[in-house]
Formats: C-alpha cells, sequence, structure tokens
C-alpha cells in the first residue's frame, strides 16, 4: 500500500480545515435561554403563520380600484405590497424567565412560502404567560448589508437614512374626494435632522392572551390588523403621510406609537 | 449538496486513495462531464446565491456546448440567425440600436430585445424570465425564440434534424449529457448553462463597494467620482430619485429586483404580464430591468421608446402616467431634480458599465 504525500496534505489539512467549517456552521436560529428557568430538557417545534386583515377583512393584494378597507378617518384604501420583518420570537414564563428564538422571519404576502415561519430552533416544554417578537431588528441585528436575502429582495433601508433594513413596506391606493392617490408605508429607522440622530424605530410587539403550555409541536397565528397602523392612537391622513414618508420623523415615530396594537396572537 | 454527504464523501475518497495499490488495474475512467462552479465576484456574497437547477447542473462540456448553440444559426428556418444574432456579446447581449430585432423574414418583434447577463439571480426571487415573465425558467425561455414566427420561426423537430445530422454535434451533446441523441430538451439545457455563466460584476461601482463597503483590498481608487456619489445619493434618495426601491443598492449587485410592474409609461399599456396570466390587475406590468451596463443596451423599456439614460431619467421625473392601471404605487411620488441632479444620476448610472464583460472572450463566438 501506498500513501501518498498529497493524500497526507489532504488528509492532514483540508479534512480538519473542512470540520471546522462544519462545526462552525450554526443554524440562523438560535435558542437564548434566560436564568431562572426549569424545564424537563424536552423540546418541540413552533409553526408560525403569518396572517394579514384589515377591518378584519383578510388582505388580499391587489392593484386595481377596488379599496376594501378604510382608516378612522374615512379614506378608503386597498393593499398592493405587504412586506414586514419580525425577530427575536420570544416565550415568557411566569417566574420572569424567558426563551428567546435568535433570528428573523421576513414576509412577502406575494409569496406563500414566506406565509409560515418555522424556526429551525425547539421551544423547551413548558408553561409560558406570553408570546412577544420584534417588528424589525433592534439596534444590534440591524447591521447595515447583513443580511443576504433581504439584500437580495432590495429590503435595504437608505444609509443617508441611518443604513440597516426596513421593518415594513405596505403600499398601495386610497381614496382622495373621488381621486385614486398612492401611498407607501415604509418604515425603519427615524432620522432626526435637528441636529442628525438615527432612532433604531423597532418595537417589541407584546400581545395579549398570547400564554400557551408546550407539550408537543405546536402552532400559532401572528395576526397584523393593518388598520391599526392607521388609527391607533394616531389618526393617520393619507393625505398628509402618503409617500415619500421614509425622510420624515414624525411619520416614522407614529408608525411606532401606533404598532402597538397592530398584532395580536392566536395560538391554535 | 449537503455538507454533511460532501464530507461524507471526501472520508470516503481519501480514505480509498490511501489504500489504493497502482498494481491493481484501474477501471476505466468515468469521462462524464466535468462539474463547474460559477466564479462570482468578491462582492457578491451580499447577495443569495445563484439557483442552478438540479436537473440541469453546470459542466464544461454542457457549457461549451451551449455556447456552441448560442452563436447556432442552425436553430433558424433559414440558418441566417442564430440566439446571438439578436443578442450581441459585444452589447451585453442586446441588440444595440434596435428597438425591435428582425426575425428570419426581416419581419420584426414586439418587444425590445433584453440584454443577457446575471440571469443565474432570475430564479432567486421571482422565478420570471422576458419581459413580460413569460418563461419561468432560463430552459423554458430557450424554447420560445426558435418557434416564435417573427423571430427564427422553425421547428424544433427540423432543429434537432439538422443538429443530429452535423457530424460536430452528436459528440458534444455526447459529452455534455452523455448521449448522442439530441433532443430539443438537451439544446435548452446546454444554451441555459451557458446563458448562466454570463455575469457581469467588473464596472467601476463594483470596485466601490468591493473596496469601499465590503473593505475589500482592491488596488486604485477612489472610483467614483463625486459627481457619481451625488448620483447615488439620489439614486437612493426616496424623497429625490427613488430608484432603489426596485432596482436596489450597493449590496444587491443585481440592480433589479427581478419583479414585473407597471412603471407608468401610459394611460393604456401593452399587456405584459397579463398576456401570460390572462389577469386585468397585471396589465402593463414588465420585468425589472438591470441598470448595468446601459451604454451599450439603449434604446430602454420593453418597447424601446427612450434612445438615451437621460430620456429615461427624464421620464420618471416629469412623465410618468398616474393613470395607468396596476401602476406600481411605489413609482407615484413628486420627483423634483433638476438639471443638475438629472445629470448626476446619469453619471452614476453610467459607473454601472462593466466593459470587460463585453470584450470577455470567453462569451464571445
Amino acid at each position: 500500500m501506498k500513501f501518498s504525500i498529497k493524500n497526507l496534505i489532504l488528509t492532514l489539512f483540508i479534512v480538519p480545515a473542512l470540520s471546522i467549517g462544519f462545526t462552525s456552521c450554526k443554524d440562523d436560529d438560535d435558542g437564548v435561554e434566560q436564568p431562572g428557568n426549569s424545564n424537563s430538557g424536552k423540546t418541540y417545534s413552533a409553526t408560525i403563520n403569518m396572517t394579514q386583515f384589515s377591518n378584519s377583512i383578510a388582505v388580499n393584494l391587489r392593484t386595481d380600484t377596488t379599496k376594501p378597507y378604510v382608516n378612522k378617518r374615512g379614506q378608503r384604501f386597498n393593499i398592493s405590497r405587504l412586506r414586514y420583518l419580525i425577530s427575536d420570537v420570544t416565550f415568557h414564563r411566569g417566574d420572569g424567565s424567558k426563551f428567546e428564538i435568535d433570528g428573523y422571519h421576513f414576509v412577502d404576502v406575494s409569496d406563500p412560502s414566506t406565509a409560515t415561519y418555522t424556526p429551525s430552533t425547539k421551544v423547551p416544554e413548558g408553561s409560558y404567560s406570553s408570546i412577544s417578537f420584534k417588528f424589525g431588528f433592534d439596534s444590534t441585528d440591524n447591521q447595515p448589508n447583513a443580511y443576504a436575502d433581504l439584500n437580495t429582495a432590495n429590503w435595504n433601508w437608505p444609509m443617508m437614512l441611518g443604513n440597516g433594513y426596513h421593518n415594513m413596506q405596505l403600499e398601495g391606493k386610497y381614496d382622495s374626494l373621488g381621486t385614486d392617490r398612492f401611498f407607501a408605508t415604509h418604515m425603519g429607522t427615524a432620522r432626526n435632522q435637528t441636529p442628525t440622530t438615527f432612532e433604531n424605530n423597532h418595537f417589541v410587539a407584546q400581545p395579549t392572551n398570547s400564554s400557551i403550555t408546550i407539550s408537543a409541536d405546536f402552532s400559532f397565528d401572528i395576526e397584523m390588523n393593518v388598520e391599526q397602523w392607521y388609527e391607533n392612537t394616531f389618526e393617520w391622513d393619507f393625505t398628509i403621510y402618503n409617500a415619500p414618508i421614509m425622510p420624515i420623523y414624525d411619520a416614522q415615530k407614529r408608525l411606532n406609537e401606533n404598532g402597538a396594537t397592530v398584532f395580536t396572537v392566536n395560538i391554535n | 449538496m449537503k455538507f454533511s454527504t460532501l464530507y461524507s464523501s471526501l472520508i470516503i475518497i481519501l480514505t480509498l486513495s490511501c489504500c489504493q495499490d497502482d498494481d491493481i488495474p484501474k477501471p476505466p475512467e468515468d469521462t462524464g462531464p466535468t462539474p463547474y462552479s460559477l466564479e462570482l465576484p468578491a462582492h457578491f456574497f451580499y447577495i443569495s446565491p445563484p439557483v442552478i437547477p438540479e436537473d440541469n447542473p453546470l459542466t464544461l462540456e454542457g457549457i461549451a456546448l451551449g455556447k456552441k448553440l448560442f452563436f447556432e444559426k442552425k436553430l433558424s428556418r433559414d440558418n441566417t440567425i442564430s440566439c446571438g444574432s439578436c443578442h450581441q456579446p459585444e452589447n451585453a447581449f442586446n441588440d444595440k440600436g434596435n428597438t425591435f430585432s428582425a426575425g428570419v423574414d426581416g419581419t420584426l418583434g414586439d418587444v425590445n430585445a433584453m440584454p443577457l447577463f446575471n440571469l443565474a439571480w432570475g430564479s432567486v426571487t421571482t422565478k420570471r424570465f422576458t419581459w413580460s415573465g413569460g418563461a419561468r425558467s432560463l430552459e423554458q425561455q430557450a424554447f420560445v425564440p426558435v418557434i416564435h414566427l417573427k423571430e427564427m420561426k422553425e421547428t424544433w423537430p427540423n432543429v434537432t434534424s439538422k443538429l443530429q445530422n452535423d457530424a460536430t454535434y452528436p459528440p458534444l451533446f455526447n459529452a455534455a449529457f452523455k448521449t448522442t441523441i439530441i433532443d430539443s430538451n438537451l439544446v435548452v439545457k446546454a444554451i441555459a448553462q451557458f446563458e448562466r455563466t454570463l455575469i457581469s460584476g467588473n464596472s467601476r461601482v463594483d470596485k466601490h463597494v468591493q473596496k469601499e463597503i465590503a473593505g475589500l483590498d482592491i488596488p486604485g481608487g477612489p472610483f467614483l467620482t463625486a459627481q457619481e456619489e451625488r448620483g447615488f445619493d439620489l439614486f437612493e434618495d426616496e424623497g429625490k430619485g427613488d430608484c432603489a426601491h426596485c432596482h436596489g443598492t450597493y449590496t444587491n449587485p443585481l440592480w433589479t429586483d427581478n419583479r414585473l410592474v407597471n412603471n407608468g409609461l401610459d394611460a393604456n399599456p401593452d399587456s405584459g404580464l397579463a398576456s401570460v396570466t390572462k389577469n386585468s390587475m397585471d396589465l402593463g406590468k414588465f420585468k425589472t430591468p438591470s441598470l448595468r451596463n446601459l451604454i451599450f443596451t439603449a434604446p430602454y423599456m420593453h418597447d424601446g421608446r427612450f434612445n438615451t439614460i437621460r430620456e429615461v431619467v427624464d421620464f420618471y421625473m416629469d412623465d410618468i402616467n398616474f393613470n395607468s392601471p396596476n401602476i406600481e404605487a411605489v413609482i407615484v411620488k413628486p420627483r423634483t431634480l433638476n438639471n443638475a441632479e438629472r445629470e448626476d444620476l446619469v453619471a452614476f448610472l453610467e459607473a454601472l458599465t462593466d466593459s470587460s464583460f463585453v470584450t470577455n472572450t470567453d462569451f464571445h463566438p
């Protein structure tokens, strides 16, 4: 039997190098266990269904003149595009501890494959008093250009406005005195120009009635109620905030405030 | 291939090679096609990897055959036109200067010939090719021009017969696909393989991104002028040019989202995607083209109505038809670039010129 130098080099260097590469690979979604938990060691898979409604009507993307929805000012509108990002879904226990799925999910309502989020991280068995998630990235995760899939989707937030990524793109038509007008409710980092500062504009959504006991693989819905972006508590006026609104600090902050009531969670 | 599979295979190969005895007769070497991996520009790590169909992996032999077929005039009825007749490599695979391209009878087509590059990413997002999005893959697209009455006006049985009777082709198909029996599926597979190798990513903007954004060690620079940098700011600014929502930014080197949208050209637009889907809400929607290599690809838009980049910029500033049905909402907003700003924007767009792409002999017949 012969053992060539070439094979020796391959065995000694390339295979270990590949091994290091494999062990360095990790899932997009890492579980982050906070102190204070006590679980059995069993974990279960989550299936999260991302759904969207407005005025209790399921969002159906359309580019014609039909306007099925209405805001609190009585302005009728439709939705031609809706994309948004959630991150760090977290399960909270009654004792204050929590389990966080460190990762993100990008929803493009025109792409049915994004309607279901199945984190690779499993959640520990147990009872949780609530579920929360971040709308957009927090300042730690909102790293410019860091996510290839989001770069490919043109999800970047402009450098001049603070860089990073959008939280949401919600677009459509609204009726203005019988005439079709257009809006592009894009949300991301808020630029304050006096003086120039950039404020990360994500928020933590922690819907009520989201308690869950996990003892098997489980699923729940995260439901976006679109009309809430435009009415609670700030009554949005499409004739003032249509497009562009990305550079408008007040518009960005009001979206953040109104976001508090946008989401509900339905445990299946 | 999964890493684990690759790893296991590698260990087996190494183990076998360590134990091999030169005295034992070796089995005949596998003469199958040679796998090929795309060579990507350094900053293309910013986007998702290209999609290569599992049933049509890239091989050196397949790509070489595809290139030969791309420039093969036997694909047309009277043997006068190849794919390369209207998609010329020296013009970024566009039919430069021609609003519509002439078919075998001199009959003009209905849309401007699209430039061809970075098509391997076309299946990453929308999976729709051509101006109207009728083809869902490069393979599927390649079937069309051969039988199109305004293009090659041939039949596939005739094409495969002509290739089968050309002594040069059966061995090439054998090398690429392990068969000497030529059929249309193999022809389009080979052409698609060649098209996936057409990667453009070496403009001055690319070098700027590599050095200034990605921090790579690139000699030279600065690569953009002050005017071009101003142009990029206008390109990205929602309150100014707002080109980025559809065409991307520095870290999307495709410079397109590959979607089909109505950009407001006309009150009564051409059918576009609606000709495929038969859905009235797709009327007027056409593929968002990449903004690379524009200096080679005039005239612009699906119907070639604009002759200069400046005309395109002026259209978005002054002439969008807001009443066009199904117009993309994000396009409808006031854009108020003055003359100097428009020139800045044009300068930036011209900096997306990749001259090395059009002179790359790998892509020429």
